[in-house]
């Protein structure tokens, strides 16, 4: 109304006046929600009762399997060894196991005891209500693995361990820890049910954290040989990380590419829960736009940096399968921004800021077409900073190495058929997502949608000429090229042969690049038309209003 | 203060509110009484931007709250029905815990913290656990949080619900404090009793229809014309209703159950005086003259049809 309120008005940042984060600041007003959750927290006899419990059953394993061992036939060395990693898998398998459900229950119980709506009536930003959960969350089994450290105690009196084994042994496990929180914040802040939330984490985590706990177990075996190792098991890289840190493939892949996996992954996590915690009516992309930004750069140097990584033999083909890969991290942007409504929040803090950047805002910012507009750039970038990365990283290393240009050609090919699906997958959930006000209804049909695509044409061909796809090396069949992996065939083709194949890049490209025009057009005209029936509604209520009043004037009831 | 207009409201295929038109004025306590399902909870969390209109829309001192929800909550405070509190806070620790999360600096925190306290009488409780609070005390404790950011508007949910008389007397005492202190009030309810005495204006709502709205005593006209008073004559003569009935405000009169003149009529509470006067002027000996109860709860058990939904 007024003006002075005109300018407060924030959506949901806090009745007082903006104000920087710094760290004093920071101390002297820490985070409402982690205080009251670490209050709370250790006044309940529940957790407790976990600590003694967790404890306990780990303390068992250790020791009995220490016995066991110091009765057997092995080294002391290897006795220790195998305590040491016997601690970190079983503290590692509780905490994959019960972070994410603790974490998924931090915003359902508030839900559920009716206490969530009176904190989001306070204003208090979304993001700290998030990072307040996400820390006392981290902050819990933190103490957990404080109190379960004093048994790796054992493995020293043993031997074969140092203390960089147990630091970096920690270290990984709060690397694994804080993407399982952060998940399961996730999960609260989406849905309604505690117990829904409970099978929402359990069902993700615990059974991913395995396939990647077995896989790094089956890395030990190149890294050790690599990097002249001894211990086997699934911290393995604990040494690594002990006996030479510094050593460049060592930081490259042990300490820069975790962190980052594992930082990636608690950004986007975060990002999904302050999502739900905002109302729908509010701005729920920036945050992944930002996320996007730093995942783009991500992808740019892993396909730089492991083309690099290839040898001069293999170099080629992994800069080809490296961007081909690419695909992937396409997808998932399509699919992330897809869901958006037609129109920016109506509360868009529009009035603020420069004006440079409320042109940005105007051009990527919040309403499907900005943000439709932003995903396309971004896969744009995905696909060709991936592809001139890569060229540019073999080059750099292994000059020469292009053999005729047909490396280009095929990176190029796959770069641009990347961007026409990844364009067509975006403007088709996008539209389908105006159209129908459903998110959900978007991803899934567009997933499916995919699907059909790939499966329904290589079916018919298989029918119609089952000796197509043994000449795939000579030309592709019909049906496949008009999938949305065709290009993925037409690179890896290239690469092998010299013979020119430019109709079957150009069919797939022009396919998908028309298709996403077309979808793109029609969302443009679709959200145009929800703009034009919602102001229409708009004014009616305004004269609904004006004649009411009219009607009122005579009897004047009820005003003072 | 508060304008709802033209709200309809559905839950899928189930219309739970029908065009509903109506005016808060500033520094109302004002009623919101519907039996159960009528669409009050539907409308006061609209009020509180916790959810959107379908159709129509609602203004909270002058901004939309679909549109412009944060400004809303700074203005209002909400206690919804069957609140929440967290059981392992201290009082004090509930209160600061809020009064952090409405962005109060810490050295203003503790200041409104007390304050705040003091005007629900929570002070002697400040170091209980909120779980070893009894359910009067824990309504207090929700109204105190919606207090903390200093709203003009307050918007409580059955803040009567459950309460013993005591602690109801205590609620009302409450509300009238915060009235005084020019906080507008919108508070419901399905128990009459629980309200007549605390609002200046009400409205009835039944299957999420307004019925009625207004200022407690106009309200009572509004919804039925015709008012009865009770006179008490020291004898009853044959003919002693003639003078009375020909006054022109009055519709009837007959012999109550215990011997009563039952006058009805039409019109302000002044045709009581004419009644008096024409009583005494023929001369009768007039006793006792007794307005029939006319509360709330006589109202709303005329106007509504009890139906539950
Ligand atoms: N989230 C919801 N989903 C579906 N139906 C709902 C929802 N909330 C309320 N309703 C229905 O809307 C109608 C009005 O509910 P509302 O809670 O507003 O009534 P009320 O007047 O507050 O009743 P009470 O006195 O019982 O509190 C009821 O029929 C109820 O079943
Ligand atoms: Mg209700």
């Amino acid at each position: 109304m007024s003006v002075a309120s005109e300018t407060t008005a924030k959506p949901g940042a806090g009745h007082g006046p903006a104000r920087r984060w710094t760290l004093p600041r920071w101390l002297r007003e820490p985070n409402p929600i982690l205080v009251k959750e670490l209050r709370s927290m250790f006044r309940t006899k529940r957790f407790v009762r976990f600590l003694y419990v967790s404890t306990g059953l780990v303390g068992m394993l250790v020791i009995s399997l220490g016995g066991g061992l110091a009765a057997s036939a092995f080294t002391p060395a290897q006795a220790g060894r195998a305590v040491y990693q016997t601690f970190f898998s079983a503290a590692l398998g509780l905490l994959c196991l019960v972070a994410p459900a603790y974490a998924a229950t931090s915003l359902t119980g508030e839900k559920e005891a009716g206490t969530y709506e009176s904190l989001i009536l306070t204003g208090i930003d979304p993001a700290r209500i998030v990072w307040g959960k996400f820390l006392a969350s981290f902050a819990v089994f933190g103490l957990v693995v404080v109190a379960l450290s004093p048994l790796v105690g054992l493995a020293f009196l043993f031997g074969g361990i140092s203390p960089g084994h147990v630091v970096f042994g920690f270290a990984g496990l709060a690397v694994v820890l804080a993407p399982a929180v952060a998940l399961g914040v996730a999960v609260s802040a989406r849905v309604r049910s505690t117990r829904v939330a409970l099978l929402a984490a359990l069902a993700s985590f615990p059974p991913a954290s395995m396939v990647g706990a077995s896989m790094l177990a089956l890395l030990g075996k190149p890294a050790g040989s690599a990097w002249g190792l001894t211990m086997e098991g699934p911290f393995w890289f604990a040494e690594a990380l002990a006996t030479q840190f510094f050593h460049p493939d060592v930081f490259l892949l042990v300490v820069l590419l975790p962190l980052y996996l594992s930082g990636m992954s608690v950004w986007f996590f975060l990002a999904t829960a302050i999502a739900g915690v905002r109302p729908a009516a509010e701005d729920r992309s920036t945050l992944f736009k930002w996320w996007t930004l730093a995942a783009l750069a991500g992808l740019v140097a892993m396909i730089a940096g492991f083309t690099g990584f290839a040898g001069r033999a293999d170099a080629a083909e992994v800069s080809v399968a490296l961007t081909m890969a690419s695909l992937g991290p396409i997808l998932l942007f399509a699919l992330i921004f897809m869901n958006e409504p037609p129109l920016p929040p109506r509360e868009a803090p529009s009035e603020r800021g420069s004006r440079w950047r409320r042109h940005l805002r105007g051009l990527f910012g919040p309403g499907a077409v900005p943000t439709v507009r932003f995903a396309a750039l971004a896969i744009a970038a995905a696909a060709f900073g991936g592809a001139l990365s890569a060229m540019a990283g073999r080059e750099a290393l292994f000059p020469g190495l292009s053999e005729g240009g047909r490396t280009d050609i095929a990176l190029v090919s796959v770069g641009l058929g990347n961007v026409a699906v990844g364009l067509f997958a975006l403007t088709f959930g996008a539209y389908v997502r105006v159209v129908l006000r459903s998110g959900m209804a978007a991803r899934i049909l567009t997933l499916v949608l995919l699907f059909v695509l790939v499966a329904l044409p290589l079916l018919v061909s298989l029918v119609v000429d089952p000796e197509g796809l043994d000449r795939m090396d000579e030309s592709l069949p019909w049906g496949l090229l008009v999938t949305p992996i065709a290009h993925l065939f037409v690179g890896g083709a290239v690469i092998n042969d010299s013979t020119s194949r430019f109709h079957e890049i150009a069919v797939p490209l022009v396919l998908y690049g028309a298709l996403a025009l077309l979808f793109w057009v029609l969302l443009e005209a679709r959200v145009r038309r929800v703009r034009g029936v919602v102001e229409r509604q708009r004014a009616l209520q305004e004269r609904r209003g004006e004649r009411r009043a009219e009607a009122a004037e005579p009897d004047a009831g009820g005003e003072p | 203060m508060i304008r709802v207009e033209g709200v309809s409201h559905h839950f899928g295929q189930l219309q739970v509110l029908h065009d509903v038109w109506f005016h808060v004025p500033a520094g109302e306590v004002f009623g919101f009484i519907g039996p159960n399902g009528a669409g009050k909870t539907t409308t006061l969390r609209m009020m509180a931007t916790l959810l959107e209109p379908a159709e129509g829309r609602v203004l909270v001192d002058g901004y939309d709250v679909s549109e412009r929800p944060a400004d809303v909550r700074r203005v209002l405070g909400f206690m919804p029905d069957g609140f929440g509190v967290y059981d392992n806070l201290t009082v004090t620790e509930y209160l600061e815990f809020f009064a952090a999360s409405y962005g109060i600096g810490p050295e203003a925190r503790l200041r409104t913290v007390r304050a705040v306290m003091e005007l629900t009488d929570l002070g002697p409780l400040e170091d209980r656990l909120v779980q070893a609070m009894s359910k009067g005390m824990k309504q207090r404790l929700a109204i105190a949080r919606t207090l903390l950011h200093d709203p003009k508007v307050l918007v409580l949910d059955e803040p009567a619900n459950g309460l013993d008389p005591r602690a109801r007397i205590e609620m009302r005492d409450l509300i009238a404090q915060l009235r005084q202190l020019g906080k507008t009030i919108v508070l419901s309810s399905h128990i009459l009793t629980e309200l007549s005495d605390m609002v200046t204006s009400v409205a009835i709502l039944e299957r999420g229809r307004m019925l009625a709205t207004g200022p407690v005593g106009d309200i009572g006209e509004k919804l039925r014309p015709e008012r009865v008073v009770r006179l008490r004559l020291a004898d009853y003569p044959e003919g002693c209703d003639r003078p009375l009935r020909d006054l022109p405000a009055v519709t009837h009169v007959e012999r109550g159950p215990d011997g009563d003149l039952r006058v009805g009529y039409r019109g302000k509470e002044e045709v009581v005086a004419q009644i008096v006067r024409a009583a005494v002027q023929a001369e009768l000996s007039v006793l006792r003259v007794e307005p029939e109860r006319d509360d709330l709860e006589q109202i709303f058990l005329e106007v509504t049809k009890g139906e539950l939904q």
